[in-house]
């Protein structure tokens, strides 16, 4: 029954609160939680008695000489009936695509990283040289494999994402959910956890082998990270299908910028990658460590990514 | 399964619910769930739809709400006017023109 409620509330957001609009709701929830009711009696599921009940609920077209629509609304059925709905299963096949063509674009880029890794390992061990040569070039054909078949299966939604379409509310909820999904963030998580320790083999020992490790370190963390930024991307994209001013465009207005709480610490984060910049030069003149010295950067990330999640909010 | 167009059915939702007034006074749902048994399933009516109506209807004095809690629920009951039994009468007698008329120009395959 709290759905049917959160239905009926979302349908009327954009109205004022008039005593025709109060009317209104009362009665259509007062009708609405007795087709419920009966619905339980008769033995029906809850999902599937809220389910009947929303969908046979109508539309607030019909409402308008009554109560009056505000301008969205009208410009919502105009919307709709123009753009037509992309449904929740499309979403889900769309989502599924992206998901294969994330992976196999991050696999694609890793082997692209990677693709010195057999010049370096034949470089120091007792291989034949010609296995470095052509493992550069073997890897950077099965990289640019990997991303003619990503780029062929993203080819097929381009036309569907780009010719207008709107999101029904549930299916806006269901976007957001997965774009909030926490397995996205562990794979990030580990993804920048990679890119800190990829120096650590060449720390632990000298031997000229050990930049191979680091390149793998890289090549794999770029694959995690892109993995999980392709379906982010197509998340976004839908979160702002629906244009302002029409129902479910809530999402919309979520640009990502973050918001800090304090003035000093949204002047500072302003100007952070200039304070680090000038950190870097500064240190990496005093103590001629450069090949250390690039630390600050990774270093630098995270601390970023902390004071982000800590300081401020997601607008 | 040819399906009942909301435009042309909407002319007659009034009649549908002053009809089912005319014997005693309801309320919503029991109202919904009354055209969906007596049309067998072929017409439900959606409660924006019905609401509309309600409203419509008594703005023209054809029926008059009160509220009732005897049930256990608090409800709003609808109950036809005089002018209210008029109007159905003169409907029902322009639905009957209307059928006459329209019948003319139907064809049926065999």
């Amino acid at each position: 029954m709290e759905t049917i409620k959160q239905y009926l509330e979302s349908l009327f957001i954009q109205f004022p609160n008039s005593a025709e609009v109060m009317k209104a709701k009362a009665h259509l929830l007062e009708m609405a939680e007795d087709k419920y009711t009966n619905l339980k009696k008769e033995g029906v599921s809850d999902n599937e008695a809220v389910a009947k009940v929303i969908t046979e609920f109508g539309n607030l077209d019909e409402l308008k000489d009554i109560i009056g629509l505000p301008e969205e609304v009208i410009h919502d059925g105009a919307y709709r009936v123009e753009a037509g709905e992309m449904t929740l299963e499309e979403v889900r096949t769309i989502e599924k695509d992206y998901k294969k063509a994330g992976l196999l674009c991050g696999i694609g880029v890793c082997f692209f990283i990677c693709c010195v890794v057999p010049a370096i390992i034949s470089d120091h061990t007792r291989m034949e040289d010609l296995f470095g040569a052509a493992g550069l070039f073997v890897f950077i054909a099965i990289g640019v494999v990997f991303m003619i078949v990503q780029g062929s299966i993203l080819k097929e939604w381009k036309e569907r994402l780009q010719s207008p379409y709107f999101l029904e509310l549930g299916t806006v909820e269901y976007v957001k959910q997965q774009k909030k999904s926490s397995s996205a963030l562990w794979i990030r998580a580990i993804a920048v956890f990679l890119y800190c320790t990829c120096f650590v083999p060449c720390i632990i020992s000298t031997h000229k082998i050990m930049p191979a490790f680091m390149f793998v370190m890289i090549g794999v963390a770029t694959m995690l990270m892109i993995s999980v930024n392709v379906p982010e991307s197509l998340y976004k994209r839908l979160l702002s299908a629906n244009p302002a001013g029409t129902v479910g465009s809530t999402y919309s207005k979520d640009s990502g910028r973050i918001v800090y709480h304090s003035t000093g610490m949204e002047i500072f984060m302003g100007i952070y990658w200039g304070i680090m910049t000038c950190l870097y030069i500064s240190i990496s003149f005093i103590t001629f460590a450069w090949n250390i010295t690039w630390v600050v950067w990774p270093v630098a990330a995270v601390v970023h990514k902390i004071l982000e999640t800590t300081c401020g909010e997601e607008e | 399964m040819a399906e009942i167009s909301s435009d042309v059915i909407r002319g007659y939702n009034d009649t549908i619910i002053l009809y089912l007034l005319k014997d005693a006074p309801s309320y919503g749902y029991e109202i919904q769930k009354q055209i969906r048994e007596i049309s067998e399933e072929k017409y439900i009516i959606k409660e924006t739809t019905l609401y509309s109506a309600f409203t419509r209807l008594e703005k023209a004095g054809f029926v008059q709400s009160f509220i009732d809690d005897s049930s256990g629920k608090k409800r709003t009951y609808y109950q036809i006017t005089e002018s209210g039994a008029m109007h159905y009468k003169a409907k029902c007698e322009e639905w009957d023109l209307t059928k006459d008329v329209i019948e003319h120009f139907i064809e049926r395959e065999e």
